[in-house]
């Protein structure tokens, strides 16, 4: 009998279906991977199963017999915990406070015991062999040692089904090799772990078995041996893609379009020296915390610089801010594509211009209102944007990967020379993913020259004419992607300036 | 969901406005007759309503930010004392009211300057401001009305041209500007994008500051007309005016359409909320007769009026 | 990264830093006063000092359990006259005493239910729903005193004003227990613990099986009962109830409670020590006020000065407490 059986599961949020009668088995000790593109419904699932949502249809056993969760206290007395994307801590509290939230020790009177909660929480931690200072306040803690405290809050409620949605997404490589051995260690004790994950590599390393969610439907399971990432890239898509990346660029002999010379920020990244040429994709490639994006920031004007200078076109320039930056050619597409990115209260249409209002659409200090809607509607049709009559849609309204091409669109329409992506696919599903690498290659093929930050190794090999590879602030080296493979790019990634280890 | 376009900004809520204050109009005409509807009763209405239409519009621009301005009826009393003390001392007409407004202009920039580089909450900056103002107010005038201003000036608030009280054109010629150039131009439109969000719109090149800073000063400017409407209406310039303003202006710039938290505002739907808040309060007293009752009306009107927002907002930010 | 532990160290002292000026302000504050008046530490003046502003301290504990949840009581203003004219009819009513306080205190935790239903069913920000709250009770003060002031109790009850425990009147004696109490519930009650979390993040709290509406619905209703006390309390001191009693009181207890240190804009920090400290603070001040003979209207301009300063003192902390830990946590 089955630890967890999904039984014809349907779901709507108005009149968008999100799940449609899945059903699956899910067996204890055993780690359970999902996967799926954006808006197949995983999270939904999973956030029904975790007793946040409720299911327009169908039924969940465990062990056979029914269970209704009508809220996360309902899920949890049935053994299951979810760890959620967004960390859900109280980062003003104690890690004993976090812990044990609304389950503290206390006396007659409601009094805490905070010795008792202290010594508790000690505990909870070396059940996973990890030491910790319990009165540690958690904002004070690294992102991923609050994701172990939140980790730790649903374990010690005694889970057997654990749930995970998107861990990995900001944990460094060390975080997630110590997370993938808590998971191993869990799996041995008899906990069923549920996985929910993009990234392909980390399933096959990670799950006992993958269940492929597409468009709300089940689409099948895959056991260990069986995973294949074209197999599983066909399930989610529903064709066969080859050819993921399109082919770079022929020649590199544009003229250099940008340049830094020793560029410096106190505390961020020290003696960045790098040529951007037109026509190119320069990928900068790094572990969380090397910088990326703090240099992306100075070349931006969205942040100064202590030391070295920025050149354009051969000129120093000392950029004040965005709209400076953004007048001489250079734009950004920011990391976070909903914080600070997009204006996802506001339609389509005003998003595409947000960046474009002083020089394209500007008439006499006025906007041009029809000339809005006609380069809106142009770059719906290039980045095949859906629905594509969206140009009156609110943003929020869009699946995660057609607002990233809002976005996307948002720097096409301001026409810069240079433009820097941050995580140009995160979060985005594989169809869209293709879109945006075509399109950022044929940006290039018309001359632009492309600064890609990412953390995917396979985008930045894929895409890349160069690759720049970062750590802990340092430019460590710069590669021509001429036969480059990942294990050398990773392995200057780890050294430090040179050293060997 | 879709949004209809106008060429006008009239609003789906514009319409339902209208509706609403032609039907009050209609019910109470009925019932109170020529105690209502006759041209004094309505004259008067309006003539009072000039002040909060002026409110309400700068008012329109700091909820659009996504902020919010307690200090409009502070400055306007404030920017009325400046003013009128200086005619009383014999000051030129026309300098007494540039020193006035630039006045006004310099409070709204402190506010937008505390808000948007200090990172202080628009509601705290604001009473802050509001109560500084006011006590200000009192101690500039120890509690006593300046009086003793020039006929010219008075003729302004109480002057008519071509039949039509000059505080009713005036504030109405304002908000016609204010509705024409918010549709096309851009530095309004980037009121909307800071209002909604404003690290995006920093990082996409608006200045958010700037932008901030002018909502509040245009906020404050306003009041300072007011100002000048109202002491030369009275002629004289009074510590308690525009106490308690500030409400009917944010429950006036609600009720036409403009959100509480930002990125959405229309000065069709200010214009019409601020009629219909002054409708309510003509038909209360006529029924009650206590003006005490005013300030709590405009509460609860701001209330009922925040609350369909909320209900408004909530039902489109359903995730995905 | 190896600038972590640099970056906590930094933290815990700024943590602190905030009461270190404080205490420090208060100190060259008391000792500047006494240097500039002998009268400043006679027993007559520090009497004047602590009823000055003693309403307002108590209302302060309570305002710092709502500000610490996230929201703001701008009602309180409102509540203190309305509990105090409520309580007055009652007693002219010929109710006992003990009756009448009892259905004064209850009137003012009704109006502190309906503040958090309406925030909870209309769903809008405590702030705004108690301003309106409190426009419309003003209203109503007035309306039901037409604007006079209530007077003629029973002599018996004018004794309560002259009661003195230790030298200490009545609303000093509630004022001291009530801090105690509130003291030690902040550190290490469950329910107020609650309040820090609820304050914190809303939703995770939910999700960890808290009922935070119920949480929210106590605070508010503690905090409407403690500012009904605060009218009482009034009553028992001027003999009389006035719609102008604690008139802009609320400015002067969120100031207190900002000054102490509680973020107006971050929910869930924020602590009752630092309130006590603010109070005395703001009392220091406005006595200065009162010894100077300065007007109430300066009174109003700098309660609003002081505000903006502790806000900017309080968020500049915090930028520059957020600052070291983005580097401490590196790029994301």
């Amino acid at each position: 009998m089955s630890l967890l059986e999904i039984k014809n599961i349907s779901k709507s949020f108005g009149s968008n279906k999100v799940l449609s009668n899945i059903s699956i088995f899910l067996e204890k000790g055993e780690i359970h991977s999902f996967i799926g593109e954006n808006g197949a419904g995983k999270s939904t699932l999973m956030k029904i199963i975790g007793g946040i949502y409720q299911a327009d249809s169908g039924q969940f056993l465990i062990n056979g017999k029914e269970v209704h969760m009508q809220n996360p206290m309902d899920a949890f007395r049935e053994g299951i915990g979810i760890v959620h994307q967004e960390l859900s801590v109280a980062d003003n509290m104690t890690v004993a406070q976090n812990v044990f939230v609304n389950r503290e020790p206390t006396n007659a009177l409601g009094f805490i015991k905070w010795k008792q909660l202290n010594e508790d929480t000690v505990t909870e931690f070396k059940k996973i062999g990890i030491d910790i200072k319990p009165d540690t306040l958690v904002k004070t803690l690294s992102v991923g040692m609050q994701q172990v405290v939140e980790i730790v809050k649903v374990l010690s409620r005694d889970v057997k089904i654990l749930i995970l949605d998107e861990p990995t997404s900001a944990l460094s490589d060390k975080e997630i090799s110590n997370l993938f051995e808590l998971l191993l260690k869990l799996k041995e004790s008899g906990t069923l772990v549920i996985f929910i994950s993009h990234k392909l590599k980390e399933i096959k390393q990670i799950s006992d078995r993958v269940s492929v969610l597409r468009d709300g439907n089940f689409i099948g399971t895959l056991e260990k041996d069986e995973m294949e990432e074209s197999t599983i890239i066909r399930m989610m898509v529903g064709r066969e893609i080859d050819n993921l990346y399109p082919p770079k660029a022929k020649s590199r002999d544009g003229e250099i379009v940008l340049e830094t010379r020793r560029l410096t920020r106190n505390e961020k990244y020290l003696d960045v020296s790098l040529k951007i040429k037109k026509g190119e994709i320069t990928g900068m490639f790094g572990l969380v915390g090397s910088g990326r994006t703090e240099f992306a920031y100075s070349l931006f004007g969205a942040d100064g610089v202590d030391g070295g200078e920025i050149l354009l076109n051969g000129r120093p320039v000392r950029l004040k801010s965005p709209k400076m930056a953004i007048r001489y050619g250079i734009g950004y597409l920011s990391e976070d594509r909903k914080r600070t990115g997009l204006f996802v209260g506001m339609d389509v249409k005003d998003n595409v211009v947000a960046s474009s209002l002083d020089f394209i659409m500007a008439k006499l200090g006025f906007l041009d209102d029809k000339k809005s809607e006609q380069v809106t509607e142009e770059y719906i049709g290039q980045l095949e944007i859906r629905p594509s009559n969206c140009s009156s849609l609110t943003v929020r309204s869009l699946s995660g990967g057609n607002q990233q091409k809002v976005l996307l669109a948002k720097w096409l329409a301001a026409k810069p020379e240079v433009l820097i992506v941050d995580e140009p696919t995160r979060g985005v599903d594989v169809g869209a993913k293709c879109k945006i690498h075509s399109i950022l290659r044929a940006l290039a093929d018309s001359g632009i020259a492309i600064i890609m930050i990412s953390s995917e190794l396979p985008e930045i090999l894929g895409l890349s004419d160069q690759v720049a590879v970062m750590h802990e602030g340092r430019l460590i080296t710069v590669l021509e992607n001429d036969g480059l493979t990942e294990e050398t790019v990773l392995a200057h990634a780890f050294l430090k300036g040179g050293d060997n280890q | 969901m879709q949004k209809r376009k106008r060429r006008i900004p009239v609003s789906g809520r514009s319409i339902t406005l209208i509706i609403i204050i032609a039907l009050v109009f209609g019910v109470i005409s009925i019932i109170k007759g020529e105690l209502f509807y006759s041209l004094t009763n309505i004259s008067n209405v309006f003539s009072n309503l000039s002040y909060d239409l002026l409110l309400a519009c700068g008012m329109t621009f700091v909820l659009i930010l996504g902020g919010i301005d307690l200090s409009v009826g502070s400055v306007l009393a404030f920017v009325g004392i400046v003013i009128t003390m200086l005619l009383n001392r014999g000051l030129n007409v026309a300098l007494a009211i540039v020193i006035g407004l630039a006045v006004a202009v310099l409070a709204g920039a402190i506010n937008g300057v505390i808000v948007s580089k200090f990172n202080v909450a628009p509601f705290v900056a604001t009473l802050a401001m509001m109560s500084s103002l006011r006590g200000a107010c009192y101690v500039l005038t120890s509690g006593f009305f300046v009086v003793g201003l020039p006929d010219s000036y008075v003729a302004i608030g109480r002057g008519y041209t071509l039949g039509i009280p000059n505080k009713i054109i005036i504030s109405i010629a304002i908000m016609i500007f204010l509705g024409i150039i918010s549709t096309r131009s851009r530095v309004f439109k980037q009121m909307f994008y800071v209002g909604q969000n404003a690290n995006a719109a920093y990082l996409s090149g608006i200045s958010s500051a700037r932008t901030i800073i002018l909502g509040y000063a245009m906020c404050s400017l306003l009041a300072g007309v007011a100002a000048i409407l109202m002491t030369s209406s009275f002629a004289m310039g009074q510590a308690s005016f525009g106490t308690g303003f500030e409400m009917r202006a944010i429950a006036a710039a609600v009720i036409g359409g403009a959100s509480m938290n930002g990125g959405e505002g229309n000065f069709v739907g200010t214009a019409l909320g601020v009629i219909l808040v002054a409708l309510v309060n003509n038909v209360f007293i006529m029924f009650n007769g206590s003006p005490n009752w005013s300030t709590a009306i405009s509460g609860i009107m701001l209330l009922v009026a925040v609350a369909f927002d909320l209900i408004r907002t909530r039902k489109r930010g359903e995730s995905v | 990264m190896k600038k972590k532990n640099e970056n906590i160290l930094k933290v815990f002292s700024k943590i602190n830093l905030h009461y270190l000026v404080l205490t420090f302000l208060i100190i060259v504050m008391a000792i500047s006063m006494s240097m500039h008046s002998r009268y400043f530490l006679t027993i007559t003046n520090i009497e004047v000092m602590v009823n000055t502003f003693i309403m307002e301290a108590i209302m302060a504990l309570g305002m710092t359990m709502v500000i610490i949840s996230g929201g703001t009581d701008i009602s309180v203003s409102g509540v203190l006259p309305f509990t105090a004219i409520i309580f007055a009819k009652l007693m002219l009513q010929n109710v006992p005493i003990i009756v009448a306080m009892l259905v004064a205190l209850a009137a003012s935790g009704v109006i502190g239910l309906i503040n958090n239903e309406l925030r909870r069913i209309l769903k809008i920000h405590p702030m705004v729903v108690t301003m309106a709250v409190q426009l419309t009770l003003r209203g109503l003060n007035l309306a039901i005193t037409n604007g006079s002031v209530i007077s003629g109790f029973s002599a018996g009850f004018q004794k309560i004003s002259e009661f003195r425990l230790f030298g200490l009147s009545v609303p000093i004696l509630v004022y001291i227990i009530l801090a105690v109490v509130f003291y030690v519930f902040s550190k290490n009650h469950k329910s107020f613990l609650s309040v820090y979390f609820v304050g914190g993040n809303k939703e995770a709290s939910a999700f960890s099986g808290m009922n935070t509406e119920c949480v929210l619905r106590w605070v508010f209703i503690i905090n409407a009962l403690l500012a009904g006390l605060a009218g009482i309390l009034s009553t028992t001191v001027y003999n009389s109830a006035s719609y102008s009693f604690g008139q802009n009181a609320e400015m002067r207890v969120i100031t207190a409670v900002a000054i102490g240190g509680t973020s107006l804009t971050h929910g869930g920090n924020g602590s009752i020590a630092g309130t006590l400290l603010g109070t005395l603070f703001m009392a220091l001040i406005y006595n200065s006020f009162v010894m100077s003979g300065i007007s109430t209207y300066y009174q109003d301009v700098f309660t609003g000065a002081m505000l903006i300063i502790a806000v900017l003192l309080s968020e500049g902390t915090r930028i520059v407490k957020e600052k070291s830990f983005k580097q401490a946590l590196g790029d994301s």
